[in-house]
């Protein structure tokens, strides 16, 4: 995965990752991150929630949120017809 | 400033703003605060209060919020240019329980950029000045909130914690910093960085204040999949300072790693303290200290690099001038309204989720959690608390740039709360020969604030050193 | 197929579930409402905001795994499938990858060819995007209405041979969920879409490089889609050239497709379980309490309805086309079978009116369906009207010519039949008197032709029958008509 791939899927320009003093730190720190090979983990399960709990379920109930067309365009830096104005998408 | 102490409400509103009148430009806590509204809203507060409305401990009570945390109709930034501008319609959760008790919202307090950084320093709108020593940082990523209440410029705040954000800044300016059991306190409305990791948390000058507040702030949340009820709340009504036969463990293989000698000798002075009024402390080797660091900042990076996803110029925040395509519209719009420390931990959190290198990194990072959190339940069969530095030195100078691992490495006695789930406290202990304050931390199982708190306020008596004039 | 090649192909179908609201906030999925005014902070993708999944969406997931004999992930979770893109508002969807909810089931299709089982490789639950449109101004406008309604995707082996086949799976599939209640699975609306994964080898090879069809908007897309391509690989491998993998878009008009590879380059989704989200965990009471409350499914109505109805297996294949539909006979034929409370109904009555039920459904409802371009699913009358239409001619009120009539009316306004027939004077007359004054009245008028019946021309009776009737706007009996015209015209020639 090169720097440029990975600030294209970052969001980021090319040019984000090129400069020389992030490629360093990238290096460096993905180097720290190695470490971790280190530990033998085996067959142990990820731990992705630090407490337990299972299943938070909602009822199929409409909720009023206060919330509507006005409130999605109030911070809406472009908008048109009641939608969000943006470059044309393929 | 404890409540127990303030005899009429009004005057501590007017207390407050006479401090930021004459200290905030200095200090820059605040990113955001209106003192005619503050004004108003006391008043307002006021009159309930004489009405009988309002019947917590907080009604009246001044306090600040960190600018990670939504307040509906005041700007809210997370410390950052992206941000800026971007005004929320609707309060996060331990807003709205703030605003119910009454208490009086004094402003919106400077962060890490996101909460990115451990120094208050990539805020966008500047960094915030360490009471104790306007030349230092105040720590981070609640900075802003921790120097305010060490200032005076509020009674109280709230910070999120994610790596130690709450604890850290809460020793370097001197108040007691407590982040709670994972999933206590609702998310709702707190801006993520660290998703499995992010908790609400308290600065307050007492640990009583701290217990207090953690009541009003607790509670399940049907609007946070990842909030839990508590098994034993009511923090406040069993306070004591009772630590006879409380099993204090002390992982020594962590403080070997690395402490300055005012931190190892204020560790020193808080275990004697404790040992004296009858707690048994015991050294002992936890294990793993070399992976905890990586660990963390490996899922907190991954984490962060899709919650910051949503920020893209498109439904609000920043958005670049005439972008050429939809891509122009992302790249520079992220490119231009995002600092150095954000665009990073975003690029690394990217790398260790794609393809090829997700097993290697990000899995295993996981896996080695879960290890983690193996050794932390071992440990907490034996001890009941777990007592630490909060920070292995005292605050930095402002301004200095160290080498961003060190940065991280800094955050060793912080991050193993957050990647298990477990509460912790920084509680001021000391201060070096420059006078700064140093925070003594313990940390207890989940769900057992009670004990936690219990500890903590013992050493709050047991201490010798003053803060707060 | 063509040239000894044969066609691969696997479906990914996404099923719009018909919850009241979306899959992760309790925003309203119902169509219509102004641009973003179905929304929340949630489904908008709002700084500090949350997902807590629809309990309902965990429970049609469960029922159409059962349907489809999957087994059930005990313990599943929802992964982030990160890619920017407006419609998409956290730049996220939530999905999932790694454990999804459903593996390993199948489905069994029928056609020309014989019965087939299709694998069902998975079933996930899934947030849909929001929608865009493109602006005059060269611009994309987005709309977060429907941003977050539920989906499920539905992934099949490469078992199919053919668009009859892969359309096959589709139909079947469709009966399966609308019958339980869950989508109603129209693909011109968008509530079922398909994608097309489709290669093409050699028999005995191993597979070739498959593509990917979208934007497939109806059955017959489906086939178009799949001939095309078919065409389009096979003619690249015979002059020598590669298929790339590559996602292309069909363009309904052209019947063509076009590679949309621009898009889907370099797409790393970078897939990881959701935090915000914990572990779904599903117990054997759940599986067994969706098993039980299960709706009855098609294959079991049509055994039944040969039974209780004593239908023949061909009727009753119509008659439960969809659900509504057979809702709907049910509840006429239980109503019409009743009888009117009156007299006790005996066997004979009770299956003939079954049959006239049916009968009507089969001639009448399904022809006007058609002809006003409605799907089975629309009824626009209600099942008490056509029993209470089906009991007016038992009482030989009205004839079979006029009941038909009333149908019609009753299709488009759904009006009491009985209330009709006597506003509109359409009931047979019973009235003698009427009925000899009119045959009189025609007897007296067409002498030509009662004079060529007198002389021995007895075909002659059934134009005279018809006057009459004509005369009494057809509101008689024509047996009856008949009768009286015999009798007269006897009583003439004596």
């Amino acid at each position: 995965m090169t720097a440029k791939e990975i600030a294209k899927l970052a969001g980021l320009p090319e040019s984000e990752a090129e400069r020389s003093e992030v490629r360093e730190d990238l290096e460096k720190i993905l180097r720290y991150f190695s470490k971790l090979e280190d530990l033998d983990t085996g067959d142990i399960e990820p731990l992705v929630q630090p407490v337990y709990r299972e299943n938070a379920l909602r009822e199929d109930e409409v909720k009023d949120p206060g919330f509507g067309t006005k409130e999605v365009l109030f911070n809406a830096p472009d908008a048109k017809d009641d939608m969000i104005r943006v470059p044309r998408t393929i | 400033m404890n409540m127990n102490e303030k005899t009429d409400m009004n005057p501590l509103a007017e207390q407050v703003l006479d401090r930021i009148r004459r200290q905030e430009d200095l200090l820059r806590c605040y990113i955001s605060y209106d003192i005619e509204a503050v004004r108003k809203q006391a008043a307002s507060v006021e009159k309930k209060i004489k009405d009988g409305e309002f019947r917590s401990p907080f009604a009246g009570i001044p306090y600040a919020v960190k600018d990670n945390l939504c307040t509906a109709g005041i700007r809210t930034t997370c410390g950052s240019k992206m941000l800026e501008h971007f005004v929320p319609a609707y309060d996060a959760a331990v807003v709205e329980k703030m605003k119910a008790a009454g208490a009086v919202l004094i402003g919106k307090t400077n962060m890490d950029e996101f909460a990115f950084g451990s120094s208050t320093e990539t805020s966008f709108f500047g960094p915030t000045r360490n009471p104790a020593d306007l030349s230092r940082t105040p720590g981070g990523s609640s900075g802003g909130s921790a120097a305010a209440v060490a200032s005076g410029e509020a009674v109280m705040a709230l910070g999120t914690d994610t790596g130690g954000s709450v604890r850290q800044p809460a020793s370097h300016c001197g108040v007691v910093g407590t982040k709670p059991t994972y999933g206590v306190i609702s998310r709702w409305g707190l801006i993520a960085y660290a998703s499995s990791m992010d908790t609400v948390g308290t600065l307050t000058r007492s640990v009583e204040d701290a217990a207090t507040l953690l009541d009003v702030l607790v509670g399940e949340d049907e609007r946070d999949s990842t909030s839990l009820p508590h098994p034993r709340p009511g923090f406040r009504e069993i306070l004591n300072s009772d630590v006879r036969s409380l099993r204090i463990g002390i992982p020594a293989d962590l403080i070997d790693a690395g402490v300055s000698d005012p931190v190892a000798s204020s560790l020193e002075t808080a275990a004697k303290a404790l040992k004296e009024a009858g707690a048994i402390v015991e050294r002992f080797e936890i294990g793993l200290a070399d992976y905890l660091v990586p660990t963390y900042y490996l899922i907190a990076m991954a984490e962060a690099s899709s919650n910051l996803e949503r920020f893209d110029g498109v439904k609000y925040g920043y958005r670049t001038a005439d972008p050429a395509s939809l891509s122009d519209l992302y790249q520079k719009s992220r490119a231009e309204a995002f600092g150095e420390e954000v665009k990073r931990r975003i690029m690394l959190g990217t790398y260790v989720l794609s393809s090829g290198f997700y097993d290697e990194y990000y899995l295993k990072a996981l896996k080695v959690r879960r290890l983690i959190k193996e050794t932390y339940d071992r440990a907490f069969c034996k001890f009941d608390c777990i007592l630490t530095p909060t920070a292995p030195t005292t605050s930095p100078l402002l301004g200095e740039k160290p080498d961003p691992i060190s940065v991280y490495e800094s955050d060793l006695f912080t991050v193993s709360a957050n990647l298990t789930g477990c509460p912790a406290i920084s509680v001021p202990w000391s201060r070096d020969e420059k006078g700064l304050p140093i925070g003594i931390q313990l940390m207890a199982d989940v769900f057992c604030e009670g004990t936690m708190l219990r500890a903590a306020n013992a050493l709050e008596t047991l201490r010798e050193v003053r803060f707060y004039e | 197929m063509n040239n000894s090649y044969e066609t691969v192909i696997g479906l990914e179908v996404h099923v719009e579930l018909s919850t009241a609201t979306k899959i992760f906030c309790g925003c309203r999925t119902d169509f219509g409402g102004a641009p973003n005014s179905h929304t929340c902070p949630v489904c908008t993708g709002m700084p500090g905001t949350l997902p807590v999944l629809n309990k309902k969406v965990l429970e049609a997931a469960i029922a159409v795994g059962l349907a489809t004999g999957c087994e059930i992930t005990r313990v599943g979770r929802f992964d982030r499938k990160n890619y920017f893109y407006p419609d998409n508002p956290q730049n996220y969807q939530i999905s999932q990858l790694y454990f999804p909810i459903c593996r390993k089931g199948s489905v069994e299709i029928e056609t020309k060819a014989g019965k087939k089982s299709i694998g069902i490789t998975e079933i996930h639950m899934e947030e849909d995007a929001g929608k865009l449109y493109h602006a005059e101004d060269g611009t994309s406008l987005v709309d977060y209405n429907r941003s977050g309604v539920p989906l499920l995707e539905i992934v099949t082996e490469p078992d199919l041979s053919s668009g009859e086949e892969a359309v096959a799976f589709l139909e079947k599939l469709r009966t399966m969920i609308s019958y339980l209640g869950v989508s109603d699975c129209k693909m011109q609306e968008g509530s079922m879409r398909a994608d097309v994964n489709l290669s093409v080898r050699k028999p005995g090879e191993d597979l070739g490089t498959r593509t990917e069809m979208k934007n497939l908007g109806s059955f017959r897309s489906v086939i178009r889609a799949a001939e095309a391509e078919t065409k389009r690989q096979i003619d690249l491998l015979e002059a020598g050239e590669q298929v790339l993998q590559e996602t292309r878009r069909f363009d309904e008009a052209s019947g063509t497709s076009f590679s949309m590879r621009s898009k889907e380059e370099a797409r790393d989704y970078r897939y990881f379980p959701d935090p915000d989200l914990p572990p779904v965990v599903v117990s054997d009471e759940l599986i067994e309490k969706i098993r039980s409350e299960a709706p009855e499914h098609r294959e079991a109505r049509i055994l039944r309805f040969e039974k209780e109805y004593g239908l023949p297996e061909y009727d009753c294949k119509i008659l439960t086309e969809t659900k509504t539909l057979g809702d709907f006979f049910e509840e006429a034929a239980l109503i019409a079978g009743a009888g009117d409370g009156k007299a006790a109904p005996t066997e004979e009555n009770v299956s003939s009116s079954y049959k006239k039920v049916s009968n009507y459904i089969m001639g009448e409802l399904l022809r006007l369906q058609k002809e006003r371009g409605m799907d089975e699913d629309e009824i626009p009358m209600s099942p008490e009207h056509l029993a209470e239409l089906i009991r007016m001619t038992e009482e030989g009120l009205i004839t079979g010519t006029v009941a038909k009539q009333i149908f019609e009316v009753m299709f488009d306004k759904d009006c009491d039949p009985r209330a009709y027939a006597n506003e509109q004077d359409l009931c047979i007359l019973k009235n003698e008197g009427v009925i000899e004054s009119a045959v009189d009245q025609i007897l007296a008028t067409e002498t030509g032709p009662v004079a060529e019946y007198l002389s021995g021309k007895e075909k002659v009776l059934g134009y005279l029958v018809g006057q009459t009737m004509k005369a009494l706007q057809v509101k008689a009996d024509a047996g009856e008509i008949r009768a009286l015209l015999l009798k007269r015209l006897k009583d003439r020639s004596e």
